[in-house]
């Protein structure tokens, strides 16, 4: 196994157990900027390059967006659904995060684990650095 | 009710889309460019990843409204979306890139549907010499579409200019003949 994958193995597992520690949480994504799946923990894995390149594409209009609407630079973006909600926020610049969570979940809850999973990650970027 | 026409740029990564509107809008065009982690596979800096957006003027308050898709077939889900409403298609293949004409089935394939509804012009970027064209025509031809082929460099406003002037006039004898657009003589 390569550096590179005992250190994506081991930001997985930080990931996966952060999840099991709270059972509203329902998938979780990491992307490139440019939309491709670096590392995702969800019910339906088929979906996941799908996924990363929506996320990749939603969170680009809406920085833009938010540039013309004067609303400064977009840190997260928010989706409210039916049986839950999905945030997507940009880490580092280089890394896009895409977190959902079912409806036993709140925005409170959302952006609780939103900033675990940025530390998380965060910790992970600093300790390959 | 709106006078303004939408085009669309569909093609490949790296075939010039970006670099085509950037070229001839009159506004600073809308660009959602990010990081391209897929240098390996065409060597440029950025890539756009949902759509970039221009404006032409065509004069009493008509305008060109240019919609760019994201190149990368992960980004499929956009190419349909940023179609509803086109009069219009242009689509970019770079020839340096070798399994170009496979691309071109593909996006023949892709946007069928388009293609049946509105007139449609293939701007072959980056060409490696002229005789290249031809292989291109034979394949519209192969597969029943009478679509004009032209040599672009995008970064030229003319260029561009032309893909659009020829695109308009289809459109235009179009709309007058009533006939379907980008098939052959024989089957209309």
């Amino acid at each position: 196994m390569s550096m590179n994958e005992d250190r994506a193995a081991a930001l997985r597992r930080d990931l996966e157990a952060l999840m099991e520690s709270e059972s509203c949480i329902r998938s979780l994504l990491l992307a490139t900027p440019d939309g491709r799946c670096i590392q995702a923990i969800m019910p339906e894995m088929e979906n996941r390059n799908k996924i990363a390149a929506m996320a990749s594409s939603i969170l680009a209009v809406a920085e833009k967006m938010a540039e013309f609407e004067g609303t400064g630079s977009c840190r997260q973006l928010l989706i409210e659904g039916t049986d839950g909600f999905a945030t997507l926020r940009r880490i580092s610049k280089s890394l896009v995060l895409v977190l959902t969570l079912d409806r036993t979940g709140n925005l409170g809850f959302l952006s609780h684990f939103t900033r675990q999973c940025e530390k998380i990650v965060i910790s992970h970027i600093k300790a390959k650095a | 009710m709106s006078d303004d026409l939408k085009i669309l740029f569909a093609g490949t990564m790296g075939a010039g889309k970006t670099t085509a509107i950037r070229a001839i809008s009159d506004i600073e065009p809308v660009l959602t460019e990010q990081k391209n982690t897929e240098r390996n596979i065409v060597d440029k800096e950025t890539t756009t990843v949902a759509l970039d957006y221009g404006e032409v003027s065509l004069g009493d308050d008509q305008r060109l409204l240019l919609f760019g898709t994201p190149g990368q077939r992960r980004f499929d889900f956009m190419w349909e979306t940023l179609g509803e409403g086109a009069i219009g298609l242009v689509i970019l293949l770079n020839d340096e890139t070798p399994d170009s004409r496979e691309e071109l089935l593909y996006f023949l394939e892709t946007f069928e549907v388009l293609l049946n509804r509105v007139p449609t012009v293939v701007g072959i970027t980056r060409l490696q010499d002229d005789a290249a064209l031809a292989t291109y025509q034979d394949i519209l031809q192969e597969h029943d579409r009478c679509v004009p082929v032209l040599p672009a460099d995008v970064r030229r406003r003319d260029d561009v200019v032309l893909l659009l002037e020829c695109l308009l006039a289809q459109v235009e004898a179009v709309t007058l003949t009533g006939a379907q657009p980008n098939i052959t003589q024989e089957d209309r």
